[in-house]
This record gives structure tokens, C-alpha cells and sequence, in this order.
């Protein structure tokens, strides 16, 4: 597998640079319909439990957020902020995601080929340190032995493993996607084409919000969208990409964009103006 | 000397012989312990951890593949390189609508041989045949659902080197351009192991012994029949470090290992 991939070249980090998917995001384009969680929860087998209220137990690789400028009318805004698995290549892309690092069982590790962060179901023990360790908690425990519906047992995918009560997962990009299309295109001796490996999310979005592919493909739209060069013109209209918690050097491969300056400032947190409300007191006390 | 002193050092001397005695008895003991210990662990446990099943049918691989032309005429490859599965009975059917072996008389020659192979072909055709019903096959090769494994891949790629024998460390068989046989791929990872001898499937005239560890509920043939793990043949079973061994040993670069997500899903 992964053979077909054609460009390899060595970098900084010593292991030959493969493919790197990544997503992004136009938050502009988001509505906060949820039709990415939809998608993804059917797509990935996530269990459901008999009683969703509580929301601080959902399992959602992909969760939107809602964010908004605190302000009051008529200068409210909102703005919805789907996040996945952010696939964390570590300082200079060397495979150290924070998760990666602290796994004492090996059960995710960092693919040079493709740039996912894999989890693997049958080697995770639930210790949780990967969850702690993941700054987008992008990561969900699995408190309780899935329960599907019963009509619902015949809706899930075989390409997907289902989880058990115990162990730790989240978004892999729809990776069995990758392999299901990677496998057509070793057979056919082929490279693999930019549509044929799309995640649930990017396919179920009606805004078209989510691009994603190779963002070390020249050919491959994220890679156009985040160098901002499509056919030698900008696209991005001055707005810049930027990531969650850059100043963490995590290096995620999800990128946002929005042209409202307060958005790209809630996802970065050293852009944030401190409020008065933190500001400490000058002066001495008397 | 006194009589009680000579009582007092006749009773230690006994009291050291004892001490003696109970150290060489604990020592004996633990001495079988262990011997009967490694009996166990080793020898009967790992007996009693498999099932023994037999097939439905007892095929006999080696009658078909006189009349079809290798492995892949009944277990087929669909259009686009993936693997169709156990053979159905849409693939029989032409052949055994009907029993086509006749009955042996006693006194003919291999006469218990050929008829339980008449039987056996009976019971397929009454039971299975004339009912419309798919033979439960028992598979020897299957794999926990964490697994993706891609026949696809393993097939056709010009990366794959057939060793000689399937055996770790054994030179590739060279063969003319395009003149490989497809069941010599096959034999790389499936053999069937009768009475301790492993023959490719091609060749048995009746079908292994399926055993199903009753707690994993994986069959011997994952886990391999040498309890220890250490394999001379890749067919010898099929573990995740076994899988990671033949995909380093395949590479010319011998360099690192695959990523998780490379066989797991």
C-alpha cells in the first residue's frame, strides 16, 4: 500500500515525505447545520447512547462549536467552527503529536505516508493520557459498551471497526476510505485521483465549507487554498489560513479561514486581546 | 559424657538431619512443580484451548484441481482486484446437481477412502444442493474485524517475492517474466496442515481439523500451531508480528516499519 504515492524526497526530519492530508475549513461558508457530524457518526459506527442529553458523554469526532463575538446587538455575530481531529505532525512534521508522545501502548501513531494520526482500537488500554495531552480534545472515552438500535446494526459499515467499552477514539479521516481507494488504484497501477479519497464530512457538507486532500499535491485544492495560489491568482480575497493554537507547534493539517478579524483571534489564543477584566491592577497597595 | 548431654546433641544432630531433609524434599518438590507446570502450560492447556471441529463438508481439494486451473477458477477475484469470498454453491451447482460419484463395493480398492467421499458428496447434494442452502464453511484464515487486509494488493503487486518453501529467510524463486503461478502466492500464506504436515491446499485430499481458540475465538491458524510463537514459515500463522515481519522482509530498503493504519482499520 501506498506505493503509487509518487513523490518522495527527504526531509528535514529524516523520514521521506509522502503524501499529508489536511482539510480546510471556510467558517464563512459554515451554517452550523451539523450535517458533518451526521455524516461522520454514520460513517465512522460512532455509537449513540439511550439517552443523549447529557452531551458531555457524546462521542463526536467531528464537533461543531459555536462561537461568538460577545457583543450585543446589532454588532452580534456568530460563527460555527467544525473541529475534527486535527492530525498533529509535531514541530516540523517528525510524527511528535502531543497524543502520539504520551500513547504508553503505541495504540496511535503518526503515518509518513499519509500524515494521519491513526488509533488503534484493539491496542488502546483507556489510560486517557492521550486525552489530557490533546490540546482540541478532539479525543472521546468510551464509557459504556456501544449500543446500536437494532434496525441500526445493519447500517454499519464493515470498513470500520466498532469500538468497545474502555478504550479512546476520534476522527481518523476517514482513513478506510483511503484504503478502500488506495486498493482500486495499486490494482489498476495508478496514482490515487484527488476525488476518490474524500472524508464523510467533506462530502456531506451542503455550504461546501470543507475542502480536503494532499496538502504536499500541487494538483490537490487544500494545497492551492492554504499557499493561496490557484492557476497563479489568489483565491483567498486577503484572508489568511490559519490553525487552532498555533503557539502550541502542534502543526495541525486543518486549516480555518474567515475574513472576520475576531474568528481568526478566537482560534489563536497569543492573538487574543487580553480583557480588562484579566488585566491586573496596577500600582502598589496602600 | 552425661546422658543428657548426649541426648541434647544427638536430638540437634536429628534436628539438622530434618532441616536437610525438608530443604531436599522442597527442593524435589519444586523441581516437579515446575516439570509439571511447563507439562501443563506447554502441552495441555494449549490442547484444551482449541475446539476441534470438522468442515460441514470434507472437500477434497486435490480431486478438484485436477479438472479446473488453479486456485482462483472457484475462489474468486471480482473485477477490481478484491476477494469474492468462500466459494458458493452457484459455483457447484453446474457439477453437483446431482451425486456423481458412484458407490464403492466392498472389496474395491480404497474402498473406506472413496466412500466417504461418496457420502460426503451426498450429504452436500441432499443436504445443501437440493435445499438451496450455502454451505457454513469453517475459515481457517479469518481475521479479527480491526484487521483491513487487501488480496488486491497482495496479488498483483511486482513487490512481492515469492520465497522459496514460504520459509523466513529463504532466497525468492526467480520466474520468467510473467510465468508465476498465482497459487504460488497463494501457498505463501495458506497451507493446510494435516497431521502436523503443512500441504498446500491444492494438494489435500481432505480438509485440516479447524480449531477455534475458545477464548479469543480465533482460529489456530492466527496464532499459529507452535504455542512459543517462533515460526520457519510464513504460512506457519498469521499474527500482527508476523504480517510486520514478511512486509519488512518484502521491502528492499529494510527500512522502519509500516504505519498502524497501513493493515488495521
Amino acid at each position: 500500500m501506498g506505493e503509487t504515492q509518487g513523490h518522495g524526497h527527504q526531509e528535514g526530519n529524516g523520514h521521506a515525505q509522502g503524501s499529508k492530508y489536511g482539510m480546510v475549513i471556510d467558517l464563512d461558508k459554515c451554517t452550523g447545520c451539523g450535517a458533518c457530524m451526521v455524516a461522520c457518526m454514520a460513517e465512522n459506527n460512532v455509537p449513540t447512547k439511550p439517552d443523549e442529553t447529557n452531551k458531555l458523554d457524546t462521542i463526536t469526532w467531528m464537533r461543531v462549536f459555536k462561537l461568538s463575538n460577545g457583543k450585543a446587538f446589532p454588532e452580534a455575530e456568530t460563527c460555527y467552527l467544525p473541529r475534527p481531529c486535527m492530525h498533529c505532525g509535531g514541530k516540523h512534521d517528525a510524527g511528535h503529536s502531543p497524543c502520539v508522545s504520551v500513547c504508553p501502548a503505541t495504540a496511535t501513531d503518526y503515518s509518513y505516508k499519509t500524515g494521519i494520526v491513526s488509533q488503534i482500537y484493539t491496542r488502546c488500554f483507556g489510560c486517557r493520557y492521550c486525552m489530557g495531552a490533546c490540546p482540541y480534545k478532539a479525543r472521546y472515552f468510551n464509557w459504556w459498551d456501544p449500543k446500536f438500535p437494532a434496525d441500526m446494526k445493519e447500517y454499519l459499515s464493515p470498513d470500520v471497526s466498532v469500538r468497545m467499552r474502555g478504550i479512546v477514539e476520534k476522527c481518523s479521516f476517514c482513513f478506510h476510505r483511503y484504503q478502500r481507494a488506495m486498493d482500486r488504484a495499486f490494482y489498476e497501477g495508478r496514482e490515487l485521483e484527488e476525488h476518490e479519497y474524500q472524508t464523510a464530512c467533506t462530502q456531506a457538507c451542503p455550504a461546501g465549507a470543507i475542502t480536503f486532500g494532499d496538502l504536499n499535491n500541487e494538483r490537490h485544492m487544500v494545497h492551492k487554498v492554504v499557499n493561496d495560489k490557484h492557476e497563479g491568482h489568489a483565491v483567498l480575497q486577503g484572508r489568511k489560513p490559519f490553525r487552532l493554537l498555533e503557539e502550541l507547534d502542534t502543526n495541525p493539517k486543518v486549516y480555518y479561514l474567515s475574513a472576520r478579524d475576531w474568528v481568526v483571534k478566537a482560534g489563536n489564543a497569543s492573538l487574543r486581546e487580553t480583557s480588562p477584566a484579566d488585566k491586573k491592577p496596577s500600582g502598589g497597595h496602600h | 559424657m552425661s546422658g543428657p548431654e548426649k541426648t541434647q546433641q544427638n536430638g540437634a544432630a536429628h534436628k539438622k538431619d530434618d532441616s536437610a531433609g525438608v530443604f531436599a524434599m522442597s527442593l524435589f518438590a519444586a523441581g516437579i512443580s515446575v516439570y509439571v507446570s511447563l507439562f501443563v502450560g506447554w502441552l495441555v492447556l494449549p490442547e484444551l484451548l482449541y475446539s476441534r471441529q470438522h468442515q460441514p463438508i470434507d472437500f477434497n481439494h486435490a480431486i478438484h484441481m485436477e479438472i479446473v486451473d488453479g486456485c482462483t477458477s472457484c475462489h474468486v477475484f471480482r473485477e477490481d482486484g478484491t476477494f469474492a469470498g468462500t466459494p458458493t454453491l452457484a459455483q457447484c451447482i453446474d457439477c453437483h446437481e446431482e451425486v456423481q460419484s458412484i458407490e464403492p463395493e466392498p472389496g474395491d480398492e480404497d474402498y473406506e477412502v472413496r466412500l466417504a467421499q461418496y457420502l460426503d458428496e451426498v450429504k452436500f447434494v441432499e443436504e445443501y444442493v437440493q435445499q438451496g442452502k450455502e454451505v457454513p464453511w469453517l475459515i481457517y484464515s479469518k481475521q479479527p474485524d480491526c484487521v483491513f487486509f487487501s488480496h488486491a494488493a497482495h496479488m498483483t503487486s511486482h513487490k512481492f517475492k515469492v520465497l522459496e518453501g514460504g520459509k523466513i529467510g529463504a532466497p525468492p524463486v526467480e520466474f520468467e517474466h510473467g510465468e508465476e503461478p498465482e497459487d504460488a502466492r497463494c501457498n505463501m500464506c495458506h497451507m493446510a496442515f494435516i497431521d502436523g504436515e503443512a500441504v498446500p491446499f491444492g494438494e489435500a485430499e481432505t480438509l485440516p481439523l479447524y480449531r477455534r481458540n475458545w477464548i479469543t475465538t480465533y482460529p489456530i491458524d492466527i496464532w499459529g500451531r507452535n504455542i512459543s510463537g517462533f515460526n520457519d514459515h510464513y504460512y506457519d500463522s498469521a499474527k500482527m508480528d508476523d504480517c510486520a515481519q514478511c512486509h519488512y522482509d518484502q521491502r528492499n530498503d529494510h527500512q522502519g516499519q509500516d504505519a498502524c493504519f497501513v493493515c488495521h482499520k
